[in-house]
């Protein structure tokens, strides 16, 4: 199969998949699509670089978007410092405060850019640590860090999120 | 952690799943699929959308097919070709450089000698044309230019109907357009007038001579045209009950412009496939539709539609097709893409004549 083939059928089979995980990084869907279709074109533009050495075309797009991402949120982080609070319940324990989903979400939405693809990456696309340390270029370590810090902040309700990573 | 926490993560994150936006290819694939409405508000696919579906499925394999001569035109063609920017091809010499990042469509100078703001272009043959590409990445620098050749008079049916942008904003899915950052311009040459026409890569774009803008997106047909050095014998169209045409000049005055020489009836029911009919005795369904009071199409219909819905495609001698919406029930019932109309009941009656 051509490489024209094999990235009309990444997007194919895997378009919509690619624009959920953009979603769950950014929480707004035309982000998500400015994401998506950004990651296409870079893969597009270095595709006699790059992709003859990629085994596997879906998870190079995968990490392509996840690098989209958090590519646009350093672009953006000087314009991006401003806090948001996680919000309170008022419910007695750590694990009670946040049992609302929809809190839950925005509280995910509050994380900073790489401990949130952390969090979508291991619990959304149910990733192991180390699969995760490739695509966002870190420690296996490191991913460990941030998604624990990523936990602690969700289930602190009077810490204060910023979103610089 | 506990794992009741990861377990609310993880559903809290499926929660919202369904609010992604979707690829655009089932996007697509609604454009030959029955409009039936899910809910109380039925918004139908818009030309634009529909049009440019078509177009982008089809560039995904010319943007990636070429490999290192992507973008040149063929080896062997006859006609002219320079790769040098700013060297001249044709009387109009195409920029070194395209401009984008506007929110309207850049054209390096306004008509001259003829009137741009009526069409898109002049209802005659043009003397000279250019094609001008500036392709990905950039899409500003100039990648190369093209003298065409050939019966130059196949440019003047597909570019003098082509339809004005409406009012009113259309829908487009701008995803997977892995050509939207090629850019064309079409230099035009007539007897004592000059015309530059900008096709944007941008799908959802249309194309624009500075004075007028039409929703069509002409992408496909300059890439073609560049690559080839030919003006394509016949402009690209979907197939009867399979898409959207993108619509004619003069709908956006009235319902169903001009002198129609046969209608296509696409009838959609109960979420089957669509039955086709074809007819050439269109006068008293012309008329019905012609009638009607008109406002801006919103490109949207609140309501159920009853029975039936019905797509008419409306083609020419020259030029492309006008397509009306006709969902009885839907509120507003008729759209051509332009016009809209709320009630459909005296165009049933010689439809349903036409259905037999």
């Amino acid at each position: 199969m051509g490489p024209d083939e094999t990235l009309a059928q990444l997007v194919t089979t895997s378009g919509d998949r690619l624009l959920r995980l953009a979603y769950q990084l950014t929480h707004d869907r035309a982000a998500a699509e400015d994401v998506v279709q950004e990651a296409l074109m870079n893969i597009h533009r270095s595709w006699r670089r790059r992709l003859p050495e990629i085994e596997n075309v879906e998870a190079y797009a995968r990490r392509a978007v996840v690098n989209e991402y958090l590519r646009r949120k350093r672009l953006h982080a000087s314009s991006e410092i401003v806090t948001e609070r996680v919000p309170e319940t008022g419910r007695a324990s750590a694990e009670q405060t946040i049992v609302d989903r929809d809190e839950l979400w925005r509280a995910l939405g509050a994380l900073p850019a790489r401990q949130r693809a952390v969090l979508v990456l291991r619990y959304y696309e149910d990733l192991p640590d180390h699969r995760i340390a490739e695509l966002v270029d870190a420690k296996e370590a490191t991913v460990r860090s941030l998604a624990s810090r990523a936990l602690i902040a969700l289930r602190s309700p009077r810490s204060q999120l910023r979103s610089t990573p | 952690m506990s794992d009741h926490f990861e377990d609310e993560l993880r559903a809290t994150m499926r929660d919202h799943d369904h609010e992604a936006p979707a690829a655009g290819l089932p996007d697509f694939r609604a454009a030959d699929a029955p409009r039936v409405p899910t809910g109380g508000r039925y918004t139908w696919l818009p030309i634009a959308a529909a049009a440019a579906a078509v177009l982008t499925l089809v560039g995904i394999t010319f943007a990636l097919g070429p490999g290192e001569n992507r973008g040149a035109p063929k080896a062997g063609a006859a006609a002219s070709v320079t790769s040098s920017a700013g060297r001249a091809a044709g009387a109009l010499s195409c920029p070194d450089r395209y401009v984008t990042g506007r929110n309207d469509i850049w054209v390096p100078a306004q008509p001259v000698g003829l009137d741009g703001a009526a069409r898109l272009a002049p209802d005659r043959t043009p003397a000279e044309l250019v094609v001008c590409a500036y392709l990905n990445p950039s899409g500003a620098s100039l990648s190369g230019s093209r003298a065409v050749t050939g019966d130059l008079a196949r440019v003047t049916p597909t570019l003098t109907w082509q339809p004005r942008l409406g009012s009113a904003p259309t829908a487009c899915a701008s995803y997977l357009a892995t050509t939207d950052s090629d850019n064309y311009l079409l230099g035009l040459t007539y007897r004592g007038a000059t015309e530059w026409i900008s096709v944007p890569g941008n799908h959802c774009a249309g194309a624009s001579n500075g004075r007028f803008r039409t929703v069509r997106n002409l992408r496909a047909l300059a890439e073609s045209t560049y690559r080839s050095g030919v003006w394509p014998a016949k402009d690209a169209m979907p197939a009867p009950c399979t898409g959207f045409a993108a619509g004619r000049l003069g709908q956006e005055t009235v319902m169903v412009p001009d002198h129609p020489t046969a209608v296509t009836i696409c009838t959609y029911r109960d979420g089957r496939r669509p039955v086709r009919t074809d007819r050439v005795d269109i006068n008293d369904l012309v008329a019905a539709l012609d009638a009607l009071r008109t406002s801006p199409s919103t490109h949207t219909c609140q309501g159920s539609p009853t029975d039936a819905t019905y797509e008419l495609e409306f083609t020419y001698r020259d030029g492309p097709p006008v397509w009306v919406r006709v969902s009885p029930g839907c509120t507003p019932s008729v759209d051509n893409g332009n016009l809209q109309a709320s009630d459909a009941n005296s165009v049933l009656a010689p439809l349903h004549a036409l259905l037999g």
